[in-house]
Protein backbone atom coordinates (compact mmCIF):
# COMPACT_ATOMS: atom_id res chain seq x y z
CA UNK A 1 0.00 0.00 0.00
CA UNK A 2 1.10 3.38 -1.19
CA UNK A 3 1.47 6.21 1.80
CA UNK A 4 -0.95 8.26 0.01
CA UNK A 5 -3.60 5.17 -0.10
CA UNK A 6 -2.43 4.90 3.62
CA UNK A 7 -3.59 8.82 4.08
CA UNK A 8 -6.67 8.51 2.69
CA UNK A 9 -7.48 5.54 4.73
CA UNK A 10 -6.30 8.02 8.01
CA UNK A 11 -7.79 11.10 6.38
CA UNK A 12 -11.00 10.90 9.24
CA UNK A 13 -8.33 10.61 11.77
CA UNK A 14 -6.03 13.58 10.23
CA UNK A 15 -8.75 15.60 9.71
CA UNK A 16 -10.01 15.66 13.70
CA UNK A 17 -6.53 15.85 14.83
CA UNK A 18 -5.91 18.48 12.54
CA UNK A 19 -8.17 20.55 13.68
CA UNK A 20 -8.55 20.30 17.44
CA UNK A 21 -7.35 24.01 18.55
CA UNK A 22 -3.97 23.46 19.78
CA UNK A 23 -3.96 19.54 19.68
CA UNK A 24 -0.93 18.84 18.35
CA UNK A 25 2.80 20.99 18.04
CA UNK A 26 1.27 22.46 14.89
CA UNK A 27 -0.61 25.68 17.03
CA UNK A 28 2.71 26.12 18.91
CA UNK A 29 5.86 24.49 17.68
CA UNK A 30 6.27 23.72 14.71
CA UNK A 31 3.88 26.32 12.65
CA UNK A 32 5.00 29.36 14.51
CA UNK A 33 8.74 29.08 12.92
CA UNK A 34 7.69 27.56 10.15
CA UNK A 35 5.80 30.81 9.09
CA UNK A 36 9.01 32.91 10.24
CA UNK A 37 11.29 31.20 7.93
CA UNK A 38 8.46 32.04 4.94
CA UNK A 39 8.99 35.09 2.29
CA UNK A 40 5.97 37.55 2.28
CA UNK A 41 2.84 37.18 0.27
CA UNK A 42 3.95 37.35 -3.99
CA UNK A 43 2.53 36.43 -6.65
CA UNK A 44 1.15 32.62 -6.20
CA UNK A 45 2.09 30.13 -3.62
CA UNK A 46 1.55 26.46 -4.02
CA UNK A 47 1.37 23.85 -1.32
CA UNK A 48 2.39 20.46 -2.08
CA UNK A 49 0.63 17.87 0.34
CA UNK A 50 -2.06 20.50 1.58
CA UNK A 51 -3.95 18.21 3.52
CA UNK A 52 -7.07 18.79 5.21
CA UNK A 53 -5.70 22.44 4.31
CA UNK A 54 -5.31 24.52 7.81
CA UNK A 55 -1.59 25.70 6.34
CA UNK A 56 -3.45 26.97 3.04
CA UNK A 57 -5.79 28.55 5.28
CA UNK A 58 -2.99 30.55 7.55
CA UNK A 59 -0.99 31.26 4.33
CA UNK A 60 -3.95 33.00 2.80
CA UNK A 61 -5.08 35.11 5.95
CA UNK A 62 -1.39 36.22 5.72
CA UNK A 63 -2.33 37.08 1.87
CA UNK A 64 -0.45 34.33 0.28
CA UNK A 65 -2.25 33.63 -3.32
CA UNK A 66 -2.76 29.50 -2.04
CA UNK A 67 -3.39 26.36 -4.62
CA UNK A 68 -2.79 23.24 -2.49
CA UNK A 69 -2.63 20.06 -4.18
CA UNK A 70 -3.06 16.62 -2.78
CA UNK A 71 -3.64 13.43 -3.64
CA UNK A 72 -6.13 12.36 -1.10
CA UNK A 73 -9.94 12.88 -2.40
CA UNK A 74 -11.23 13.03 1.29
CA UNK A 75 -8.71 15.44 2.89
CA UNK A 76 -9.13 17.66 -0.59
CA UNK A 77 -12.90 17.52 -0.08
CA UNK A 78 -12.27 18.57 3.67
CA UNK A 79 -9.96 21.52 2.37
CA UNK A 80 -12.56 23.14 -0.08
CA UNK A 81 -15.50 22.53 2.60
CA UNK A 82 -13.53 24.54 4.58
CA UNK A 83 -12.57 26.97 2.61
CA UNK A 84 -14.88 27.14 -0.48
CA UNK A 85 -13.08 30.13 -2.11
CA UNK A 86 -9.78 28.34 -1.77
CA UNK A 87 -8.34 26.56 -5.20
CA UNK A 88 -7.40 22.75 -4.00
CA UNK A 89 -6.37 20.46 -7.03
CA UNK A 90 -6.00 17.22 -6.60
CA UNK A 91 -2.48 15.78 -8.17
CA UNK A 92 0.35 14.09 -7.77
CA UNK A 93 3.23 15.66 -6.03
CA UNK A 94 5.61 14.12 -8.33
CA UNK A 95 3.80 15.31 -11.59
CA UNK A 96 2.60 18.73 -11.01
CA UNK A 97 0.06 20.13 -13.39
CA UNK A 98 1.52 23.94 -13.54
CA UNK A 99 3.71 25.33 -16.26
CA UNK A 100 7.19 25.98 -15.55
CA UNK A 101 7.94 28.99 -13.49
CA UNK A 102 4.50 29.90 -12.45
CA UNK A 103 4.87 30.24 -8.66
CA UNK A 104 6.98 32.56 -6.69
CA UNK A 105 6.52 30.13 -3.68
CA UNK A 106 6.23 26.58 -2.92
CA UNK A 107 5.63 25.36 0.67
CA UNK A 108 5.62 21.49 2.08
CA UNK A 109 4.65 21.61 5.36
CA UNK A 110 5.26 18.34 7.02
CA UNK A 111 4.34 16.77 3.89
CA UNK A 112 7.81 15.75 2.07
CA UNK A 113 8.12 12.42 4.00
CA UNK A 114 4.78 11.31 2.57
CA UNK A 115 5.11 11.30 -0.46
CA UNK A 116 6.56 7.98 -2.60
CA UNK A 117 8.80 10.03 -4.67
CA UNK A 118 10.31 12.61 -2.76
CA UNK A 119 12.81 13.72 -4.84
CA UNK A 120 10.79 13.69 -7.85
CA UNK A 121 8.67 16.14 -5.85
CA UNK A 122 11.41 18.11 -5.01
CA UNK A 123 12.34 18.85 -9.04
CA UNK A 124 8.31 18.74 -9.34
CA UNK A 125 8.27 21.61 -6.84
CA UNK A 126 11.75 23.53 -8.55
CA UNK A 127 10.05 23.60 -11.83
CA UNK A 128 6.89 24.92 -10.99
CA UNK A 129 9.20 28.53 -9.08
CA UNK A 130 10.75 30.99 -11.02
CA UNK A 131 14.14 32.25 -10.84
CA UNK A 132 14.73 33.64 -7.06
CA UNK A 133 11.86 31.38 -6.08
CA UNK A 134 11.74 29.45 -2.95
CA UNK A 135 10.96 25.98 -1.86
CA UNK A 136 10.10 26.26 2.27
CA UNK A 137 9.79 22.95 3.68
CA UNK A 138 9.22 21.33 7.29
CA UNK A 139 9.90 17.95 7.53
CA UNK A 140 9.81 15.53 10.90
CA UNK A 141 13.92 15.73 11.73
CA UNK A 142 15.59 12.82 10.43
CA UNK A 143 17.44 12.50 13.99
CA UNK A 144 14.18 11.89 16.13
CA UNK A 145 12.75 9.48 13.10
CA UNK A 146 15.74 7.17 13.24
CA UNK A 147 15.63 6.79 17.30
CA UNK A 148 13.11 7.20 20.57
CA UNK A 149 12.63 8.31 24.04
CA UNK A 150 13.52 5.50 26.18
CA UNK A 151 11.17 7.17 29.01
CA UNK A 152 8.58 10.18 29.17
CA UNK A 153 10.58 11.85 31.97
CA UNK A 154 12.44 15.57 30.37
CA UNK A 155 16.00 13.83 31.22
CA UNK A 156 14.65 10.55 29.40
CA UNK A 157 17.65 9.04 27.13
CA UNK A 158 17.24 9.31 23.07
CA UNK A 159 18.16 6.37 21.44
CA UNK A 160 18.94 4.63 18.10
CA UNK A 161 18.49 0.95 17.75
CA UNK A 162 18.25 0.70 14.01
CA UNK A 163 19.66 2.94 11.45
CA UNK A 164 19.59 6.37 10.60
CA UNK A 165 20.40 5.56 7.25
CA UNK A 166 18.99 4.45 4.14
CA UNK A 167 14.67 5.03 3.39
CA UNK A 168 12.82 3.21 6.38
CA UNK A 169 9.07 3.43 6.15
CA UNK A 170 7.36 4.99 9.14
CA UNK A 171 4.63 4.27 11.04
CA UNK A 172 2.97 5.49 14.36
CA UNK A 173 0.13 5.57 16.09
CA UNK A 174 -0.44 8.07 18.81
CA UNK A 175 -3.41 8.99 21.38
CA UNK A 176 -4.07 12.44 22.95
CA UNK A 177 -7.07 13.39 24.49
CA UNK A 178 -9.56 11.01 22.72
CA UNK A 179 -8.12 11.47 19.06
CA UNK A 180 -5.95 8.63 17.67
CA UNK A 181 -4.02 8.85 14.54
CA UNK A 182 -1.61 6.71 12.29
CA UNK A 183 1.03 8.53 10.96
CA UNK A 184 2.33 6.32 7.33
CA UNK A 185 4.96 8.19 5.63
CA UNK A 186 8.90 7.13 5.35
CA UNK A 187 11.86 8.42 6.72
CA UNK A 188 15.22 9.49 4.86
CA UNK A 189 18.65 10.45 6.45
CA UNK A 190 19.41 14.31 5.99
CA UNK A 191 21.62 14.05 3.07
CA UNK A 192 18.89 12.51 1.32
CA UNK A 193 16.59 15.19 1.64
CA UNK A 194 19.77 17.58 0.47
CA UNK A 195 20.96 15.47 -2.45
CA UNK A 196 17.29 16.01 -3.72
CA UNK A 197 17.64 19.92 -3.26
CA UNK A 198 21.07 19.39 -5.33
CA UNK A 199 19.42 17.93 -7.97
CA UNK A 200 16.78 19.99 -7.91
CA UNK A 201 19.55 22.85 -8.92
CA UNK A 202 18.19 24.41 -5.49
CA UNK A 203 20.54 26.05 -2.78
CA UNK A 204 19.96 26.71 1.00
CA UNK A 205 20.83 29.94 2.58
CA UNK A 206 18.54 29.69 6.08
CA UNK A 207 17.71 26.35 8.13
CA UNK A 208 16.15 25.96 11.32
CA UNK A 209 16.05 22.50 14.00
CA UNK A 210 13.32 23.17 16.04
CA UNK A 211 12.75 23.16 20.14
CA UNK A 212 9.88 22.96 21.95
CA UNK A 213 8.59 26.22 23.21
CA UNK A 214 9.09 26.85 26.93
CA UNK A 215 5.04 27.53 27.32
CA UNK A 216 5.01 23.31 26.01
CA UNK A 217 7.86 23.05 28.75
CA UNK A 218 5.10 24.70 31.78
CA UNK A 219 2.39 22.64 30.72
CA UNK A 220 4.45 19.29 30.39
CA UNK A 221 8.07 18.91 31.26
CA UNK A 222 8.26 16.24 29.35
CA UNK A 223 8.09 17.99 26.20
CA UNK A 224 11.67 19.43 27.82
CA UNK A 225 12.58 16.67 25.74
CA UNK A 226 12.33 18.59 22.51
CA UNK A 227 14.48 20.84 23.68
CA UNK A 228 17.43 18.44 23.32
CA UNK A 229 16.34 16.64 20.53
CA UNK A 230 14.94 18.79 17.41
CA UNK A 231 11.54 17.14 16.53
CA UNK A 232 11.00 19.03 13.30
CA UNK A 233 14.00 20.96 10.26
CA UNK A 234 12.60 23.95 8.68
CA UNK A 235 14.62 24.74 5.66
CA UNK A 236 14.26 27.39 2.66
CA UNK A 237 15.59 26.68 -0.43
CA UNK A 238 15.60 28.63 -3.80
CA UNK A 239 16.11 28.80 -7.16
CA UNK A 240 18.94 30.27 -8.54
CA UNK A 241 18.87 33.12 -11.07
CA UNK A 242 20.88 32.96 -14.25
CA UNK A 243 23.61 34.32 -13.05
CA UNK A 244 23.79 31.34 -10.14
CA UNK A 245 22.61 33.98 -7.52
CA UNK A 246 19.52 34.74 -5.55
CA UNK A 247 17.55 38.01 -4.95
CA UNK A 248 17.25 39.58 -1.33
CA UNK A 249 19.19 37.08 1.16
CA UNK A 250 16.70 35.81 3.62
CA UNK A 251 15.99 37.55 6.50
CA UNK A 252 17.26 34.98 8.49
CA UNK A 253 20.48 35.16 7.44
CA UNK A 254 21.13 37.95 9.24
CA UNK A 255 24.02 38.12 11.72
CA UNK A 256 21.13 39.04 13.86
CA UNK A 257 19.68 36.23 13.40
CA UNK A 258 22.75 34.27 14.44
CA UNK A 259 22.49 36.08 17.51
CA UNK A 260 18.85 35.33 18.26
CA UNK A 261 17.98 32.08 16.81
CA UNK A 262 14.86 32.10 18.04
CA UNK A 263 12.38 33.43 14.94
CA UNK A 264 9.39 35.63 16.12
CA UNK A 265 5.85 34.69 13.67
CA UNK A 266 2.75 35.98 14.44
CA UNK A 267 1.01 34.08 16.05
CA UNK A 268 -1.38 31.49 13.61
CA UNK A 269 -4.72 31.36 13.87
CA UNK A 270 -6.74 28.23 13.95
CA UNK A 271 -9.88 27.65 12.02
CA UNK A 272 -11.56 28.95 9.23
CA UNK A 273 -9.57 32.32 7.93
CA UNK A 274 -10.83 36.14 7.33
CA UNK A 275 -12.12 37.92 4.27
CA UNK A 276 -8.74 39.57 3.58
CA UNK A 277 -7.52 37.60 0.69
CA UNK A 278 -7.16 38.18 -2.90
CA UNK A 279 -9.68 36.36 -5.37
CA UNK A 280 -7.89 33.32 -6.83
CA UNK A 281 -8.40 32.66 -10.30
CA UNK A 282 -9.87 29.70 -11.43
CA UNK A 283 -9.30 26.34 -12.68
CA UNK A 284 -10.15 26.08 -16.30
CA UNK A 285 -13.91 24.08 -16.61
CA UNK A 286 -12.49 21.24 -18.31
CA UNK A 287 -9.44 20.50 -16.01
CA UNK A 288 -11.80 21.33 -12.54
CA UNK A 289 -14.46 18.62 -13.89
CA UNK A 290 -11.45 16.02 -14.47
CA UNK A 291 -10.30 17.03 -11.03
CA UNK A 292 -13.59 16.16 -9.21
CA UNK A 293 -14.11 12.94 -11.71
CA UNK A 294 -11.11 11.99 -10.09
CA UNK A 295 -11.80 12.56 -6.84
CA UNK A 296 -14.99 11.27 -7.12
CA UNK A 297 -13.89 7.87 -8.13
CA UNK A 298 -10.87 7.24 -5.90
CA UNK A 299 -13.30 8.44 -3.33
CA UNK A 300 -15.66 5.69 -4.11
CA UNK A 301 -13.27 3.31 -3.08
CA UNK A 302 -12.55 4.18 0.26
CA UNK A 303 -16.14 5.38 1.78
CA UNK A 304 -19.25 4.10 1.93
CA UNK A 305 -20.95 7.99 1.32
CA UNK A 306 -18.69 9.92 -1.47
CA UNK A 307 -21.82 11.54 -2.39
CA UNK A 308 -22.06 13.89 1.39
CA UNK A 309 -18.39 13.68 1.24
CA UNK A 310 -18.09 15.53 -2.07
CA UNK A 311 -20.96 18.17 -1.17
CA UNK A 312 -18.37 20.55 0.09
CA UNK A 313 -16.38 19.86 -3.13
CA UNK A 314 -16.66 22.76 -5.70
CA UNK A 315 -14.42 24.37 -7.57
CA UNK A 316 -15.78 28.01 -8.39
CA UNK A 317 -15.38 29.12 -11.90
CA UNK A 318 -14.27 33.04 -11.90
CA UNK A 319 -11.73 34.80 -14.19
CA UNK A 320 -8.13 33.72 -14.57
CA UNK A 321 -6.47 36.73 -12.79
CA UNK A 322 -2.80 35.91 -13.18
CA UNK A 323 -1.77 32.79 -10.71
CA UNK A 324 -1.20 29.76 -12.73
CA UNK A 325 -3.71 27.80 -14.29
CA UNK A 326 -3.33 23.81 -14.26
CA UNK A 327 -1.80 22.31 -17.59
CA UNK A 328 -3.92 21.51 -21.06
CA UNK A 329 -2.41 18.09 -20.69
CA UNK A 330 -3.44 17.53 -17.16
CA UNK A 331 -6.26 16.67 -18.24
CA UNK A 332 -5.33 12.99 -19.03
CA UNK A 333 -2.86 12.83 -16.93
CA UNK A 334 -5.20 13.56 -14.18
CA UNK A 335 -7.80 10.41 -15.54
CA UNK A 336 -4.26 8.09 -15.59
CA UNK A 337 -4.02 9.10 -12.00
CA UNK A 338 -7.37 7.83 -11.29
CA UNK A 339 -5.80 4.54 -11.50
CA UNK A 340 -3.87 2.68 -8.29
CA UNK A 341 -2.16 5.70 -7.28
CA UNK A 342 -2.41 8.85 -6.09
CA UNK A 343 1.11 9.66 -4.35
CA UNK A 344 1.08 12.78 -2.75
CA UNK A 345 -0.74 13.21 0.88
CA UNK A 346 -1.39 15.80 3.42
CA UNK A 347 0.54 17.46 6.40
CA UNK A 348 0.49 15.21 9.07
CA UNK A 349 3.14 14.90 12.49
CA UNK A 350 1.47 16.52 15.06
CA UNK B 1 42.40 25.28 28.11
CA UNK B 2 41.57 26.78 24.96
CA UNK B 3 40.69 24.08 22.05
CA UNK B 4 43.74 25.85 20.21
CA UNK B 5 46.31 25.17 23.08
CA UNK B 6 44.52 21.72 23.83
CA UNK B 7 45.73 20.76 20.30
CA UNK B 8 49.30 22.43 20.55
CA UNK B 9 50.35 20.44 22.66
CA UNK B 10 50.19 16.91 21.47
CA UNK B 11 51.43 18.74 17.73
CA UNK B 12 53.97 15.93 17.82
CA UNK B 13 51.53 12.80 19.14
CA UNK B 14 49.00 13.78 16.64
CA UNK B 15 51.53 13.78 13.44
CA UNK B 16 52.77 10.72 14.39
CA UNK B 17 49.22 9.38 15.11
CA UNK B 18 47.71 10.85 11.36
CA UNK B 19 51.13 9.76 9.66
CA UNK B 20 51.34 6.04 10.59
CA UNK B 21 48.74 4.02 8.50
CA UNK B 22 48.01 1.87 11.62
CA UNK B 23 46.89 5.30 13.24
CA UNK B 24 43.89 7.59 11.95
CA UNK B 25 42.07 4.79 9.88
CA UNK B 26 38.77 6.58 9.93
CA UNK B 27 40.07 9.67 7.91
CA UNK B 28 42.52 7.91 6.24
CA UNK B 29 40.23 5.47 4.83
CA UNK B 30 36.78 6.63 4.97
CA UNK B 31 36.60 10.18 5.43
CA UNK B 32 39.14 11.83 3.17
CA UNK B 33 38.46 9.71 0.42
CA UNK B 34 34.54 10.61 0.68
CA UNK B 35 35.47 14.27 1.36
CA UNK B 36 37.83 14.46 -1.94
CA UNK B 37 34.33 14.06 -3.93
CA UNK B 38 32.53 17.09 -2.82
CA UNK B 39 35.99 19.19 -3.39
CA UNK B 40 36.44 21.22 -6.85
CA UNK B 41 39.18 20.50 -8.71
CA UNK B 42 42.06 22.79 -8.41
CA UNK B 43 42.08 26.21 -10.45
CA UNK B 44 43.55 29.06 -8.76
CA UNK B 45 44.89 28.77 -5.23
CA UNK B 46 43.32 26.52 -2.51
CA UNK B 47 43.81 27.04 1.49
CA UNK B 48 43.10 24.74 3.67
CA UNK B 49 41.94 26.18 6.87
CA UNK B 50 43.77 24.29 10.18
CA UNK B 51 45.75 22.40 8.21
CA UNK B 52 47.21 20.29 11.19
CA UNK B 53 49.71 18.05 10.04
CA UNK B 54 49.20 18.46 6.61
CA UNK B 55 47.76 15.30 5.08
CA UNK B 56 45.07 16.74 3.54
CA UNK B 57 46.91 19.69 1.94
CA UNK B 58 49.17 17.10 0.77
CA UNK B 59 46.19 15.28 -0.89
CA UNK B 60 45.46 18.46 -2.57
CA UNK B 61 48.67 19.45 -3.53
CA UNK B 62 49.41 15.65 -5.05
CA UNK B 63 46.08 16.03 -7.27
CA UNK B 64 47.14 19.36 -8.77
CA UNK B 65 45.82 22.27 -6.30
CA UNK B 66 48.35 25.23 -5.44
CA UNK B 67 47.60 24.85 -2.49
CA UNK B 68 49.21 26.58 1.57
CA UNK B 69 47.89 25.62 4.43
CA UNK B 70 47.05 27.71 8.02
CA UNK B 71 46.92 26.52 11.23
CA UNK B 72 47.21 28.28 14.89
CA UNK B 73 49.60 25.79 16.03
CA UNK B 74 53.40 26.26 15.38
CA UNK B 75 54.00 22.65 16.17
CA UNK B 76 51.31 21.26 13.67
CA UNK B 77 52.55 24.28 10.77
CA UNK B 78 56.34 22.61 11.88
CA UNK B 79 55.32 19.10 10.66
CA UNK B 80 52.81 20.34 7.24
CA UNK B 81 55.84 22.26 6.18
CA UNK B 82 57.54 19.33 5.33
CA UNK B 83 54.44 18.23 2.90
CA UNK B 84 53.32 21.63 1.60
CA UNK B 85 53.56 25.46 2.34
CA UNK B 86 52.25 26.29 5.65
CA UNK B 87 52.30 29.31 8.25
CA UNK B 88 50.67 29.87 11.38
CA UNK B 89 48.13 32.05 11.39
CA UNK B 90 44.92 32.86 13.17
CA UNK B 91 41.51 31.64 11.19
CA UNK B 92 39.92 34.35 12.40
CA UNK B 93 42.56 36.91 11.50
CA UNK B 94 43.79 35.24 8.27
CA UNK B 95 47.11 37.05 6.70
CA UNK B 96 45.65 37.00 2.92
CA UNK B 97 44.02 39.49 0.83
CA UNK B 98 40.20 39.70 -0.26
CA UNK B 99 39.39 37.16 -3.28
CA UNK B 100 43.08 35.79 -3.04
CA UNK B 101 41.62 31.98 -3.14
CA UNK B 102 39.19 30.56 -5.64
CA UNK B 103 39.00 27.25 -2.87
CA UNK B 104 39.05 27.09 1.14
CA UNK B 105 38.99 23.68 2.83
CA UNK B 106 38.30 23.00 6.21
CA UNK B 107 39.12 19.34 7.13
CA UNK B 108 37.71 18.46 10.57
CA UNK B 109 39.25 21.92 11.69
CA UNK B 110 36.10 23.90 12.32
CA UNK B 111 34.70 22.07 15.81
CA UNK B 112 38.37 22.73 17.25
CA UNK B 113 38.26 26.15 16.97
CA UNK B 114 37.78 29.27 19.70
CA UNK B 115 35.80 31.45 17.12
CA UNK B 116 34.82 29.22 14.28
CA UNK B 117 32.25 32.12 13.10
CA UNK B 118 34.82 34.44 12.96
CA UNK B 119 37.01 31.82 10.70
CA UNK B 120 34.04 31.14 8.92
CA UNK B 121 33.66 35.03 7.66
CA UNK B 122 37.25 35.29 7.26
CA UNK B 123 36.99 32.37 4.88
CA UNK B 124 34.34 34.22 2.75
CA UNK B 125 36.69 37.79 2.29
CA UNK B 126 39.41 35.97 1.01
CA UNK B 127 37.34 33.74 -1.12
CA UNK B 128 36.66 35.27 -4.79
CA UNK B 129 33.20 35.54 -5.88
CA UNK B 130 31.86 32.11 -7.17
CA UNK B 131 34.58 30.61 -4.48
CA UNK B 132 33.58 27.66 -3.10
CA UNK B 133 33.90 26.46 1.10
CA UNK B 134 33.81 22.82 2.18
CA UNK B 135 34.02 21.54 5.34
CA UNK B 136 34.03 18.22 7.08
CA UNK B 137 33.40 18.54 10.81
CA UNK B 138 32.33 14.93 13.22
CA UNK B 139 28.63 14.62 12.66
CA UNK B 140 26.77 16.20 14.95
CA UNK B 141 24.86 13.67 16.00
CA UNK B 142 28.05 11.75 17.11
CA UNK B 143 29.30 14.47 19.31
CA UNK B 144 26.13 14.64 21.08
CA UNK B 145 25.73 10.67 21.85
CA UNK B 146 28.02 7.47 22.10
CA UNK B 147 27.32 4.23 21.13
CA UNK B 148 26.63 1.64 24.84
CA UNK B 149 29.30 -0.77 23.30
CA UNK B 150 31.44 -2.19 20.66
CA UNK B 151 28.73 -4.75 19.82
CA UNK B 152 27.35 -4.28 15.66
CA UNK B 153 23.79 -3.83 16.77
CA UNK B 154 24.68 -1.74 20.23
CA UNK B 155 22.38 1.22 20.98
CA UNK B 156 23.48 4.68 20.08
CA UNK B 157 22.27 6.83 23.17
CA UNK B 158 22.05 10.42 23.58
CA UNK B 159 21.31 11.26 27.75
CA UNK B 160 22.08 15.31 26.93
CA UNK B 161 20.95 17.64 24.65
CA UNK B 162 21.76 17.75 20.72
CA UNK B 163 20.46 20.95 20.63
CA UNK B 164 23.21 22.79 23.07
CA UNK B 165 26.77 23.22 22.17
CA UNK B 166 29.15 22.05 24.40
CA UNK B 167 32.60 20.66 24.97
CA UNK B 168 33.09 17.20 24.19
CA UNK B 169 36.44 15.47 25.46
CA UNK B 170 37.85 12.07 24.50
CA UNK B 171 40.87 10.00 24.94
CA UNK B 172 42.25 7.73 22.44
CA UNK B 173 44.58 4.75 23.34
CA UNK B 174 45.33 1.81 21.23
CA UNK B 175 48.52 0.80 19.63
CA UNK B 176 50.74 2.93 21.55
CA UNK B 177 49.15 6.17 20.55
CA UNK B 178 47.58 8.42 22.86
CA UNK B 179 45.12 11.15 22.08
CA UNK B 180 43.13 13.61 24.02
CA UNK B 181 40.25 14.76 21.35
CA UNK B 182 38.70 18.43 22.08
CA UNK B 183 35.97 19.38 20.71
CA UNK B 184 32.86 21.55 20.28
CA UNK B 185 30.00 20.17 20.22
CA UNK B 186 27.35 21.92 17.71
CA UNK B 187 24.46 21.51 16.13
CA UNK B 188 23.57 21.36 12.12
CA UNK B 189 21.81 24.68 12.42
CA UNK B 190 24.49 26.59 14.07
CA UNK B 191 27.04 25.01 11.22
CA UNK B 192 24.11 26.73 8.65
CA UNK B 193 24.13 30.05 10.33
CA UNK B 194 27.30 30.24 10.27
CA UNK B 195 27.92 29.99 7.06
CA UNK B 196 24.50 31.78 6.24
CA UNK B 197 26.17 35.06 8.55
CA UNK B 198 28.85 34.73 6.49
CA UNK B 199 26.98 35.16 3.03
CA UNK B 200 27.72 31.82 1.82
CA UNK B 201 25.09 29.35 0.05
CA UNK B 202 24.91 25.53 0.85
CA UNK B 203 25.24 23.22 -2.43
CA UNK B 204 25.44 20.23 -1.37
CA UNK B 205 25.62 18.36 1.98
CA UNK B 206 26.59 14.58 2.76
CA UNK B 207 26.80 12.19 5.58
CA UNK B 208 28.83 9.66 4.51
CA UNK B 209 27.89 5.99 5.59
CA UNK B 210 30.69 3.91 6.65
CA UNK B 211 31.01 0.77 3.97
CA UNK B 212 31.69 -2.07 6.35
CA UNK B 213 31.75 -0.89 9.69
CA UNK B 214 28.19 -2.58 11.54
CA UNK B 215 28.19 0.63 14.03
CA UNK B 216 28.91 3.62 11.78
CA UNK B 217 26.73 1.98 8.85
CA UNK B 218 24.10 2.69 11.27
CA UNK B 219 24.71 5.91 12.65
CA UNK B 220 26.32 9.09 10.74
CA UNK B 221 29.87 9.73 11.30
CA UNK B 222 30.83 13.26 9.86
CA UNK B 223 29.58 15.84 7.89
CA UNK B 224 30.29 17.20 4.83
CA UNK B 225 28.96 20.60 3.20
CA UNK B 226 30.45 22.48 0.34
CA UNK B 227 29.32 26.33 0.31
CA UNK B 228 29.44 29.38 -2.43
CA UNK B 229 30.35 32.79 -1.93
CA UNK B 230 28.01 34.26 -4.24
Amino acid sequence: MTVSEDWEREARNWIAWARAPGHDSYWEHSGPPFFGLLPAAGRATLEVGCGEGRVARDLAARGHRVTGVDASPTLLAAAREADPAGRYVFADAAALPFDDATYDLVVAFNSLMDIEDMPRAVRESARVLAPGGRLCVCITDPLADAGRWERREADAPFVIEGSYFGRRRFEGTFERDGLVITFPGWCYPLEDYFRALEEAGLIVDAMRESRAPKAAVRRDPAAERWRRIPNFSTCAPFVPDARGRRGRPHPLTSTKALAHPKTRAPPIRGGVVGSTRLPLPSLPANVARNCNETAKTLLRRHTRRPDTLLAGVRLAARRRTGPPPLRADSRDTARDRSGPRPPARASPAG
Amino acid sequence: MSLRDAWDVQAAEWTRFARDPLGDRWNLDFNIPSFLELVPGPRRRTLDLGCGEGRLAAELARRGHRVVGVDSSPGMVAAASQLVEAAVADAAALPFEDDEFDLVVAFMSLQDMDEPEAAVQETARVLEPGGRFCFAVPHPITLAGRFESREPNARFVIEGSYLLPRRCEDVLERDGFRIHFVAMHRPLEAYVLMLAAAGFLVEALREPRHPTNPRWARVPLFLHVRAVRP
